[in-house]
């Protein structure tokens, strides 16, 4: 089956920022998370891709169409999550959803009951009215009742309770369980996506610099930790980010240089030390290999 | 499917985006005919209050984002927007007919008319209609620029609409004293206004048009 969403070349320049040559696919049945600093341009990855904001160049293919072209087919097929909702402040959600509705063509009017009693939202509540967490679900409610078969969701997460993460991430897992649904998942929230998501896509300063299976990705690095004598120049080398205590080291490897650090403690990493250790603990020597 | 979006759209506009002014300004204008001896199009002019905060609403609401995650085009958003404050303005025309009716009757038997403005008849919906299409090219672009330029645009299109139509109000009172024919209140002399009201809606037709095309310019152009 053929990518569900195809992302090439997207260009855009602002003062002070540039999204740099974007790419990526989005296949059948897979979670793939976004993930990336505050700024390094997921939003506005996210926002060009939807045609929010106007990229300077680059295609954005959408179960097969030109997203530019076929705009409103696309957008019927998909369902969108911008964090918290946050418009209308003052209407009721029924007033919201009745119109929210009608533009929707397989609008499902049994799962949203199902989802709005889910997340226990009260229908003739103000927007203005709802916990952040609460506007979270109401954005998800309202995206998982057209039976969307792309969802695009920027922070669905932020704002939630464990325990509402939790809950969330086993319907995005039951969603994609057909091979006929997809997820794009932008977080800061990287222990979530070690639950569910089964592709990472890594932006940085406006480019994407690592992607792929979470496993494979996974598995590909190593957390290696030790005593500052044992800091060997070639160990050194290798370490692609290093966090120095008095005490000693721990920095993060790749898997197949691993043997650099023979004797050392070594541990699987996961995708939020592969994260930390390449923005905070940055080796500028061993980033440069 | 483009007809639907945009009927869906409209019907987001009145369910959701309209400011409770709006029927306020609507109940106002005629309403305000029966001032004798008022000019007359400032019954009208209210109305552009209540349009002027449906846009600032969009920017408290955040309108432009919700409509963009909507399976609409920016286009659709600003044919259905504008196609919305022309439902509102021509309403408040429609509106005020029955009442300008009852109004001419009232105020001429009391005999508290004067010659401070005009008469209510065809004519006064000409100027209205022309001042609402200026007032639309002003302020409805400005709703869809990158950085939203509502208030300064409403309040100079508003002070536009009153200059306007109070300086062809004051024209049509003007010519032969005012016995003009555009000034007349008889039946003859109405139906010789009609063309004009025709040859206005043409005007506000064209103008909305130009409204529409700057303001998908706009939004086009803008990053929301």
């Amino acid at each position: 089956m053929s990518a569900m969403m195809n992302v090439r070349g997207l260009a855009k320049k602002y003062p002070g920022f540039e999204l740099k040559d974007v790419g990526f696919s989005v296949e059948p049945g897979y979670i793939v998370g976004f993930i990336g600093r505050n700024g390094a341009g997921k939003t506005t990855t996210i926002k060009s891709i939807l045609g929010l904001t106007k990229p300077d160049s680059g295609i954005v293919e959408l179960f097969g169409m030109n997203m530019r072209e076929h705009e409103i087919e696309c957008k019927q097929q998909i369902g969108i999550v911008f964090g918290e909702f946050g418009y209308y402040a003052d209407k009721r959600i029924r007033s919201i959803t009745a119109v929210y509705k009608r533009f929707y063509k397989d609008w499902d009017k049994k799962k949203y009951r199902q989802y709005i009693e889910k997340f226990k939202l009260d229908e003739s509540k103000r927007i203005k009215e709802l916990s952040s967490g609460m506007k979270v679900k109401y954005s998800l409610a309202l995206a998982l009742s057209h039976n969307a078969k792309l969802l695009i969701l920027d922070e669905p997460t932020s704002g939630l309770d464990p325990v509402s993460r939790d809950e969330l991430t086993d319907i995005f897992r039951e969603i994609v369980s057909d091979g006929e649904h997809s997820i794009l998942f932008s977080t800061h929230v990287t222990s979530d996506l070690d639950k569910c998501a089964d592709y990472i896509i890594y932006i940085r300063e406006g480019s994407i610099i690592m992607q792929g299976d979470r496993e494979e990705i996974i598995n590909g690095y190593r957390l290696v930790q030790g005593r500052l004598d044992e800091l060997t120049p070639r160990l050194e080398e290798a370490l692609l980010g290093i966090k120095e205590t008095p005490f000693g080291f721990t920095g993060l490897i790749r898997a197949d240089e691993c043997y650099l650090a023979d004797g050392l403690q070594s541990a699987k990493a996961d995708i939020e030390s592969i994260m930390v250790y390449t923005e905070k603990y940055e080796n500028h020597e061993g980033s440069d290999r | 499917m483009k007809t639907n979006t945009i009927r869906n759209l409209i019907y987001k506009d009145f369910r959701i985006s309209l400011h409770p002014s709006v029927f306020i300004f609507l109940i106002l204008a005629p309403a305000m005919l029966f001032i004798p001896d008022y000019p007359r199009p400032i019954g009208f002019f209210y109305l552009l209050i209540g349009v002027m905060n449906m846009f600032t609403l969009d920017l408290q609401y955040k309108d432009r984002e919700f409509c963009a995650l909507l399976p609409a085009r920016k286009r659709d958003c600003v044919k259905a927007r504008i196609l919305s404050v022309s439902i509102i303005e021509l309403c408040v025309m429609l509106v005020s007919v029955p009442f300008a009716f009852i109004a001419h009757r009232a105020v001429s038997a009391s005999g508290a008319a004067g010659h401070a403005g005009m008469h209510i008849n065809a004519t006064l919906y000409a100027i209205v209609l022309i001042g609402y299409g200026i007032f639309n090219l002003i302020l409805i672009p400005g709703g869809y620029r990158k950085h939203f330029r509502v208030f300064a645009r409403g309040f100079i299109g508003m002070a536009v609409f009153m200059l306007l139509t109070i300086g062809l109000e004051n024209l049509v009172c003007r010519i032969n004293n005012g016995t003009f024919f555009l000034n007349g209140v008889s039946t003859s002399e109405i139906l010789l206004q009609l063309p004009f009201v025709a040859g206005a809606a043409v005007f506000y037709v064209l103008m909305n048009i130009l409204t529409y095309q700057i303001s998908v310019h706009e939004f086009e152009k803008a990053d929301i």
